[in-house]
């Protein structure tokens, strides 16, 4: 696969005395699809920040492209796309404007793409960015992000203010986009059902902290989920088992639970609680709250 | 190609890939010496990661059941090995468990449960 | 290369209005002093005087040139579109250049030619761009504009002297301001900054804004200390015993807590704005003549009415369940109650004040009560100039730009207009106290028209919220 396109080393960022990311060690390389999951306040956005230097970091080190973030220059940003999570243009520039405004700064910018992607996300480039809707605005950035073919493309809820046809479409491109430029896409985003139709690794951050860092055809064969169904005797209030990643929900007479696979023995766990186990895959959905939370309810 | 892929399901897409290719294989649908759609035209079509065919292809390369052929598209392998009975029992088994649970909750014996399985696959037949 | 990162960012049409507003304000004094010139027995002052004329030119074209780039920097692309800024900053020192370089031939060369004094121009032009630029930009520069004003006020003509005193040493020292502004503006830290802190320059609002935006300013500076604790804070914090705002006063009330974290904050940099304004002032002139104090005063009691107009832009407000009657009732009092804040309250307080420094801008308090009033009389179009009362936002920084100037110009010349011309129309007393108060109300009576139609017809939220 080449050289990492972004490694960090112990990657620590403090604002003031709350501790937005602590001691990362990641190491992303492509061609590939991430996704980057995580509560709210995990240090996801910050995370991103620190990829394209926007933010330093108080401890540990972060290249991208093998360069320091400190120092990124010209060749390194010339690669990179960015889409932010509320993005920001000159409001009183139409969209074509605001793209040629734009090309003029990149090496290489295809034309074509651009006029295919305008018509894929319906936006009329005569319009004026102040009059936009802020769905529109993102289809902009998502626009301005792939025009110059980076080989990095970081994406922060791309996704969130588009109607359910366009962001179809969109994840569709990225499909594309990842083999014809090569390129490695980082998606951050809460609708898990999204990510999951496009990603194939997946980076999980929990309160500064990396937790995952694995492919999601992985993740899916680490856990199961058991649907338990007492018989007899009532169910405890909570499961012990090291296996045991997380309880879904758990009553008297049934309970869910989410189970590290390769650890669990169904037939010492039917006799021990005198309960039937069925054993069912789990999806990103059912797999998120084991990833981020670990045992808790 | 008679493939779905359910991205959201619980099974890897590899896996669904993978085994998928081994019942067309199996039952005669994909031939040996068929050659497969590129990753990049079955990327598109079944809006699959390529990343995920890639791990299905390597899998089923590693298995025998496909040949690499540098600059073409994967081929199915002129007499493929892994292919045989052990196999679709396998995969047969496993779509059984949870009907086999199914069945222990509502109380159906392994012989009435037996009998009406015979007796579906035996409709359908007709 | 072509000209296409910063041009493109000034070529619109307000960077139209804003050139045109340069020429003439350059060229027309220029044009009158040319004429001037041979009965003028200084020569050399006319030209450094005319020199600082168009040096303040220059300044208020970087605010307009710092605008337009602080605008650019908060985009989502500033930061990762390559060499971004150091495209922005080579095109802004040539045409920085090029424009001081025009600046300085038309005013030194016009009065007394000279090498010399077209350099020293180029130089003075090239810093007060420089400056006017960093100030709009650089996260400080919003602190630093009223203690320039200061200095401006304090100085006002020595620099005229100390260009004709050691030409070579100001020369140098103008350089050397031009380089640290090109390049705090153009910095790594000031475009970080502006992506990170988000919203507009705070600037413009800062200068204008008055009290109520500093401690926000404060807070977005890249020093002051982050996360104080306060989010710890739970969701409801409904202090206890706050009563329910359903009379006109008691929601007055309440939307100027809304806008203000502190109350006593608000009191305490009131009286501390007025009280350091005034100190540093009359420290500086009471040497002078009354002349020196004269100017200071009309810019300082324009500044407070200012300062006092600006109604906070607070969108939240659509979402409160009150009619929109009842929306133009609390609209209505509480820009009343600013303008009486001035006009009973600060007003008074900075021509007292100056009084005991030694001034004697207003020689009577019939002369002060009329400068007051005229302030007062036009206060509703500051307030009205900030923005919509409810929801919308204020404006591109090039609209906010022009109507600063224009009302700047509107609350200086008012109260000069009412202290000078005004007795000559109206003699006695008790007639220019009547017609007065007649504008007063008339004024009032108009804002609560126009009040009363915006919310009759307008939306209270912006279309693209």
């Amino acid at each position: 696969m080449g050289d990492p396109i972004f490694d960090a080393t112990g990657l620590s960022k403090a604002f003031g005395h709350i501790d937005a990311l602590r001691e990362v060690t990641l190491s992303l390389s492509g061609p590939s699809i991430i996704g980057l999951l995580g509560r709210n306040a995990a240090g996801k956005t910050t995370l991103l920040r620190h990829i394209v230097g926007l933010q330093l970091p108080t401890a540990g080190t972060a290249r991208t492209f093998g360069v320091p973030t400190r120092i990124l220059g010209h060749e390194q940003l010339a690669k990179i796309g960015v889409v932010t999570q509320t993005p920001v243009f000159l409001g009183w520039m139409t969209i074509e404007q605001q793209l040629r405004y734009l090309s003029a700064f990149y090496p290489r910018w295809d034309v074509d793409r651009e006029a295919h992607l305008l018509e894929l996300l319906e936006l009329d480039g005569t319009s004026q960015i102040k009059a936009l809707s802020t769905g529109s605005v993102q289809k902009l950035a998502i626009v301005a992000s792939l025009c110059h073919r980076p080989t990095l493309l970081l994406l922060d809820e791309p996704v969130s203010n588009l109607d359910p046809i366009v962001r179809d479409r969109f994840l569709k491109f990225l499909l594309e986009v990842v083999q014809e430029d090569a390129a490695t896409i980082v998606i951050s985003s809460h609708v898990l059902h999204d990510v999951e139709s496009v990603v194939d690794w997946v980076v999980c951050l929990n309160d500064g902290r990396v937790v995952e860092n694995a492919a999601l055809d992985d993740l899916k064969e680490r856990y199961t989920e058991w649907r338990v169904a007492a018989r007899t005797r009532d169910l405890p209030a909570h499961f012990e088992e090291a296996c045991v990643a997380h309880e879904t929900s758990v009553n008297r007479r049934t309970a869910t639970l989410v189970v590290r696979a390769a650890e669990a023995d169904v037939s010492a766990f039917r006799q021990r609680y005198d309960a039937d186990v069925e054993v069912a895959p789990l999806n990103l959905q059912g797999l998120f709250p084991a990833l981020v939370h670990g045992r808790r309810h | 190609m008679l493939i779905t892929i359910d991205v959201h399901s619980g099974v890897p897409a590899y896996r669904q890939l993978v085994d998928q290719i081994r019942l067309l294989v199996a039952s005669g649908r994909i031939r040996p010496g068929d050659e497969l759609p590129s990753t990049r035209a079955l990327s598109t079509e079944l809006g699959l990661n390529p990343m995920t065919i890639s791990r299905a292809w390597a899998l089923l390369e590693e298995e025998g059941l496909l040949d690499r052929r540098p600059g073409l598209p994967l081929v199915v392998r002129a007499r493929p090995r892994a292919v045989g009975d052990a196999a679709r029992h396998t995969q047969f088994s496993k779509a059984l468990r949870p009907v086999a649970s199914m069945a222990r909750q509502l109380g159906i014996n392994g012989k009435d449960a037996g009998d009406a399985l015979r007796r579906l696959i035996d409709d359908d037949e007709r | 290369m072509r000209p296409r990162a910063l041009l493109p960012l000034l070529a619109r049409p307000m960077g139209l209005a804003v050139a045109a507003q340069g020429a003439a304000f350059l060229l027309v004094p220029l044009a009158l002093m040319t004429t001037l010139t041979p009965s003028h027995p200084d020569p050399a002052r006319a030209a450094a005087a005319a020199l600082f004329f168009a040096a303040i030119q220059c300044l208020l074209l970087g605010f307009f040139c710092g605008g337009a780039i602080s605008q650019a920097a908060r985009c989502s692309f500033a930061w990762t579109t390559p060499s971004y800024r150091r495209r922005l900053r080579l095109e802004f020192i040539a045409a920085g250049v090029a424009m001081a370089a025009v600046v300085s031939f038309l005013t030194t060369a016009v009065m007394a030619p000279g090498v010399l004094q077209v350099l020293i121009g180029l130089v003075v032009a090239l810093a007060a761009l420089a400056a006017g630029t960093a100030l709009t930009t650089v996260p400080e520069g919003s602190l630093a504009f009223l203690p320039l004003l200061f200095a401006f006020l304090a100085l006002r003509e020595k620099p005229v002297e100390w260009v004709l005193r050691s030409p070579g040493l100001f020369t140098v020292a103008a350089l050397v301001v031009a380089v640290v502004c090109v390049g705090a503006a153009f910095s790594a830290r000031t475009f970080r900054w502006a992506l990170l802190v988000g919203g507009p320059s705070p600037f413009f609002s800062g200068t204008i804004g008055g009290y109520h935006s500093w401690l926000d300013i404060l807070r977005s500076m890249p020093w002051w200390p982050a996360h104080r604790g306060r989010q710890a804070r739970g969701a409801t914090d409904r202090p206890a015993g706050r009563t329910y705002a359903d009379t006109v006063v008691r929601r007055v009330l309440a939307s100027f807590g809304a806008v203000t974290p502190s109350k006593r904050f608000l009191i305490a940099t009131m009286g501390l704005w007025v009280v350091a304004y005034l100190f540093v002032i009359s420290r500086v002139i009471t040497a002078r003549s009354g002349a020196g104090a004269l100017d200071a005063a009309w810019i300082l009691l324009p500044m407070a009415g200012l300062a006092s107009s600006v109604r906070m832009i607070n969108p939240s407000r659509a979402a409160l369940p009150w009619s929109r009657d009842e929306h133009l009732v609390v609209t209505w009092v509480r820009d009343l109650a600013k303008l009486l804040w001035f006009v009973l309250a600060t007003g008074p307080l900075i021509v007292v004040l100056g009084w005991a420094c030694g001034w004697n801008a207003w020689d009577s308090a019939g002369a002060a009560a009329r400068a007051i009033a005229g302030i007062g009389i036009v206060f509703p179009l500051a307030q009205w100039s900030t923005g919509p009362p409810v929801g919308g936002s204020p404006g591109s920084t090039g609209a906010l730009y022009l109507k600063g100037f224009a009302f700047t110009a509107a609350f200086t010349i008012a109260p000069g207009w009412m202290v000078r011309v005004f007795p000559s129309i109206a003699e006695a007393a008790w007639v220019q106290a009547c017609v007065l108060g007649l504008l007063l109300l008339a004024s009032q009576a108009l804002h609560w028209h126009f009040l009363k139609r915006y919310f009759e017809r307008r939306d209270l939220v912006g279309e693209s919220a």
